[in-house]
């Protein structure tokens, strides 16, 4: 019993991950939250759902969430943040007028019912270990999700690119004044961002189900991992994602009608001590 | 408030003028509001597409006049609903609605409807005191009330299956606890003998922990609720492997059309009850479906059938008394009174509480010739009440309380049946 | 005529019309004009923290649900009477208020706006969540306006009268607080925060106030939503509704507490127009308010200041927009 919950907590949490991980990235570097990033996740969902009911290849449809979510970053970052950097607010505003509209366009194309991919068998065997079913694929995101987490690690430290955005989160001036162009930079690592919004979609979008409503609730349980785990921190959203994971699973296994409100338990005494999260830097 | 009535006068008179019609081409014109956009559309979408079929098979014309009519979006937001619902009497003056298919919905527009006089058709939700405990003369139902369904299910359960025990998982709130305690009722009046009741807040999305602890030692188990939480559910139901422990029975709307494809395997064989099955196969219901396939691409859900009925229950209603609809009070009580037989589910009438006296059917999930997968009647109960066994006397169970997360008791011997 | 007796004459005509509104206008449009005063009340509560102190609050639909939910409990679960049930209706949601503003005013801008959607968010999930309490995703219904003193305010006519009378005396109080000593304060500390601290200022004191301000004026917009909705369910207070106040606020111009009326009267009228024309009608309020941020974030009403100025010859300016409002990065 106890190990199931711990699992979910786990699944859950690299869900978390994946999503808030392309929010702290895109922050460190541009100091902008996405507020989007919500219907990105949607967005993707349901392309990646559609997707998979054309070709039935669960793979292809993730990418093709992901890649389909990144060209709307590239169309975001390049059209509409372009025109506001710079202005923290109207930044996040923006993106809330855009979140908006998204959601109002998904529905006229994929309606209010909830869709869900369901999973290939070989990629959901259930596995029965010490007498306990599991599905396999709660497993899998698991393993995505660390993946995931030491890809960026080793992008942010090991490589050209990674070199530049450190230089980008700790100097924006000096590094642009060294003939960097900051702002492919910034197209670079939005589109990123917006990627892992995309896959995070089609990965909830199989084992959760995809509905109006979906994108503010991923994206609200994401902010709360974000503001945990410090803003801009790449181990601060694992530590967040886990927190914020495990508490959701413990939550609805004992006190259902509280697991929401626990789950914010853990931001407000964050907020209270610390308010800048467990890894963030202060700003300013 | 003289100015006022002045306003309408002088704006209905130049209507009148610039129109240069009489009174006889005077449209009649329909309302119609459910949730269009937010996390209901789908009933919406349903909602609507059953009245305009209605509508061009009346050839859009109700007793010899034409028909206007109003569609609003309440978003599924109750403020939203109790605004449009008021912007359709106050702005659009229309004679009739046909309606509210949310259950918070149904109980604004029956305390909207008692003030107001507007006649109302209920088309999809479900809360039994829309015509019981807090009805109201001009408001009646071409649809059903959360138990109704559940009462044939649960003795169908016990009689033909022979089950005694069985367990209930269900969202949290007033639909699924009606359904519960209809089915208790049921259950336990042929014979079962306990139902467990496990509930859980709308919108979880994981039930590993309720499945993890659910008690083996039942006949089976009967999920009810509805939307997103449904295919959470069933689909976690098979992936921790309690298919290979016990049967799943479903409350009305869990194999509902609008989730059925994304069930898919996972829903085959599923038993429910609901008054509506669109693997029926009775002449008038098969070209009925097959009209509505053809034209908007989808089987019909049965949203989609109420809301056709409920226009042809006003159209039929209005014809009663000539097409006089101004006369509201010939018109309420004509509709009250309908032998209703444009259903393409199966004729009925109206209780005299104005919820339908139906047919239920109950239910298998199967595959059609095409692959997708219906819900097929395998037994049809007649003549069933919104009262279930209470039929004689309804008074008596709309003295009882209202059913709730644990109410009526779930041990057969404590309840006490007519 | 002199201008100002001008502007006298406008003012007295605009009040005689506003009150005999119920004597002319159709009802419906009357339904209309309540439901734009409530709702201009809970975006005045955002404006007053957005324009004055720099605050841009996604938690105050919460602290207005709030109050619209004890209410309903209060009246209809445990029969208690109006002039008990709005007095702690009304002290509700300003506790929630003056809690929350406990970890909200920590922060400023974008971490504030993110704080207070996750709290707002909470309170949101309780309402869903806590069946027992609050009827989950039923709500609680069957509230209905009492009778006071042989006035029923059920009737839409003197319902009208009593919010028109609130909200103009809300307005003008709130007003009075910007013009106050308390308010130039509060406008120092979202310019300059570290140059009021220096000069002796309680900075973080001044923010609470101020949010504890704001969430009384959105709990007296919570107690007529609830009165005139007549059921309170958890879409009283989701994540939708804060979207939709921040829109009209931003809209209207949230440099004066008349933007938030203009902007929820333009958006309610569009609602009610558009949504009769194409379902999509969330998409073209998701427009206009993205060609807003784009092109005029100082809103209406700051265009119209622009337009006077310049009109007067005097300097053009573009008006103060959202992002003059409050230092960006964050204090710790």
């Amino acid at each position: 019993m106890t190990t199931i919950i711990i699992l979910n907590g786990l699944s859950h949490a690299g869900l978390l991950f994946i999503m808030a991980s392309g929010l702290t990235l895109a922050f460190g570097l541009m100091r902008v939250v996405n507020l989007a990033h919500g219907a990105f996740y949607l967005w993707g969902g349901y392309i990646g759902i559609s997707v998979f009911r054309a070709t039935g290849n669960w793979w292809l449809a993730l990418l093709a969430g992901g890649a389909a979510i990144a060209l709307l970053g590239f169309i975001k970052e390049r059209i509409l943040l372009h025109w506001v950097r710079g202005k923290v607010l109207s930044e996040s505003l923006m993106a809330i007028g855009l979140a908006t509209i998204l959601a109002d366009l998904a529905l006229s194309i994929w309606g209010g019912s909830p869709l869900s991919i369901r999973v290939p068998a070989d990629l959901n065997p259930r596995i029965t270990l010490l007498g306990i079913t599991y599905p396999g694929f709660r497993l899998l995101v698991i393993l995505m999700s660390v993946v995931i987490g030491l890809g960026l690690w080793l992008l942010l430290a090991k490589t050209k690119l990674g070199a530049l955005i450190r230089a980008g989160v700790d100097d924006r001036e000096t590094t642009a004044a060294l003939g960097i162009n900051i702002y492919v930079l910034f197209t670079l690592v939005f589109m990123l961002s917006a990627f892992l919004a995309g896959i995070a979609g089609v990965i909830g979008g199989t084992f959760l189900t995809i509905q109006p409503g979906a994108d503010f609730q991923v994206l609200t349980l994401a902010l709360v991992v974000i503001i945990i785990g410090g803003m801009g921190s790449l181990p601060g959203a694992a530590i967040g994602a886990l927190v914020t994971g495990l508490i959701l699973s413990f939550g609805r296994a004992y006190v259902p009608e509280l697991s929401f409100f626990l789950t914010f338990a853990p931001m407000a005494i964050i907020l209270a001590i610390r308010p800048q999260g467990l890894f963030g830097r202060a700003f300013g | 408030m003289p100015f006022r009535t002045l306003t309408s006068f002088v704006i209905t008179t130049l209507l009148i003028v610039a129109l240069g019609f009489g009174a006889a081409q005077e449209p009649i014109r329909v309302g119609v509001i459910g949730p269009f956009t937010g996390g209901f559309a789908a009933f919406g979408g349903y909602l609507e597409e059953g009245v305009r079929m209605a509508l061009d098979e009346l050839g859009n014309e109700i007793a010899g006049r034409p028909v206007e009519l109003y569609v609003e979006d309440s978003r599924g937001d109750v403020e939203e609903f109790v605004t449009r619902v008021r912007a359709l009497h106050e702005r659009d003056n229309v004679h009739v609605i046909v309606g509210p298919v949310l259950g918070s919905e149904g109980m604004a527009v029956v305390d909207w409807a008692r003030d107001s006089g507007v006649p109302v058709i209920v088309a999809y939700s479900a809360p039994e005191d829309v015509t019981m405990r807090q009805r109201t003369h001009s408001v009646v139902r071409s649809s059903w009330t959360g138990a109704q369904p559940m009462f044939p299910f649960g003795e169908y359960i016990a009689e033909e299956l022979g089950f005694r025990n069985v367990v209930v998982v269900g969202q949290d709130y007033s639909f699924p606890h009606n359904q519960a305690g209809g089915f208790i009722r049921g259950f336990c009046a042929a014979g079962g003998e306990e139902v467990q009741r496990i509930w859980h807040p709308v919108g979880v999305d994981d039930f590993s922990s309720i499945l993890a602890t659910l008690p083996r030692d039942v006949d089976a188990a009967l999920y009810v609720g509805g939307g997103a939480d449904v295919i959470t559910f069933v689909r976690q139901w098979h992936d921790f492997g309690l298919d290979q422990v016990m049967p799943l029975l479903g409350g009305s709307n869990i194999p509902d059309t609008t989730v059925l494809p994304e069930l898919g395997d996972d829903a085959l064989g599923m038993l429910s009850a609901m008054q509506y099955a669109e693997g029926l196969e009775t002449e008038r219901f098969v070209a009925w479906r097959e009209a509505y396939e053809e034209r908007y691409g989808r089987i019909p859900a049965a949203t989609a059938e109420h809301a056709y009925t409920g226009l042809m229950m006003a159209a039929r209603a209005a014809e009663a008394v000539d097409g006089n609809v101004e006369d509201r009070d010939a018109f309420i009580e004509a509709l009250r009174t309908l032998e209703v037989t444009d259903a393409p589910r199966g004729n009925f009438t109206l209780d005299a509480y104005g919820n339908p006296v139906q047919t239920i059917y109950i239910r298998e999930v199967r595959p059609r010739e095409d692959g997708q997968l219906v819900n097929v009647p395998i037994a049809a109960i007649e003549n069933v009440s919104q009262f279930g066994p209470y039929v004689g006397d309804p008074e008596a169970y709309m003295a009882l309380p209202p059913d709730s997360s644990d109410y009526p008791p779930g041990v057969c011997a404590d309840i006490e049946l007519p | 005529m002199t201008s100002r007796a001008l502007v006298f004459l406008l003012v007295l005509a605009a009040a005689a019309a506003l009150i005999s509104l119920p004597w002319w206008m159709p009802s419906f449009y009357l339904t209309l004009t309540i439901r734009i005063l409530f709702f201009s009340l809970l975006a005045m509560s955002f404006t007053f923290l957005a324009g004055q102190g720099g605050m841009v609050s996604l938690a105050q639909v919460a602290v207005f649900g709030t109050s619209a939910y004890v209410l309903a409990i209060l009246s209809t679960q445990h029969g208690v009477a109006w002039s008990a049930a709005v007095p702690l209706a009304l002290a509700s949601g300003t506790t929630l208020a003056a809690v929350f503003g406990v970890f909200a005013v920590r922060t400023l801008g974008i971490y504030f706006l993110m704080i207070t959607l996750a709290l707002g968010q909470i309170v949101w999930g309780v309402a869903f969540q806590w069946v027992s309490m609050t009827g989950g995703f039923d709500g609680i219904g069957g509230l209905r306006a009492p009778t006071v003193l042989g006035v029923a305010f059920r009737s839409p006519e003197s319902f009208y009268l009593l919010v028109l009378a609130a909200t103009v005396l809300t307005g003008w109080l709130l007003h009075r607080i910007i013009n106050s000593p308390f308010g130039l304060a509060l406008n120092g500390v979202r310019d300059s925060p570290t140059r009021m601290q220096a000069l002796g200022y309680p900075v973080s004191l001044i923010r609470y106030l101020a949010f504890v301000v704001a969430g009384l004026v959105a709990s007296i917009a919570g107690v007529f939503f609830a009165y005139f909705t007549g059921v309170v369910n958890p879409s009283a207070l989701d994540l939708f509704r804060s979207v939709w106040v921040l829109v009209v606020s931003i809209l209207g111009g949230v440099g004066s507490l008349i933007g938030a009326v203009i902007g929820t009267t333009i958006v309610v009228l569009l609602q009610t127009v558009v949504s009769q024309i194409t379902p999509r009608y969330m998409t073209i309020i998701g427009l206009v308010f993205l060609l807003t941020i784009l092109f005029a974030p100082d809103g209406i009403t700051g265009r119209f200041h622009a337009l006077r100025k310049r009109l007067k010859r005097e300097r053009p300016s573009g008006g103060p927009t959202i992002d003059d409002r409050g230092p960006v990065e964050r204090e710790v």
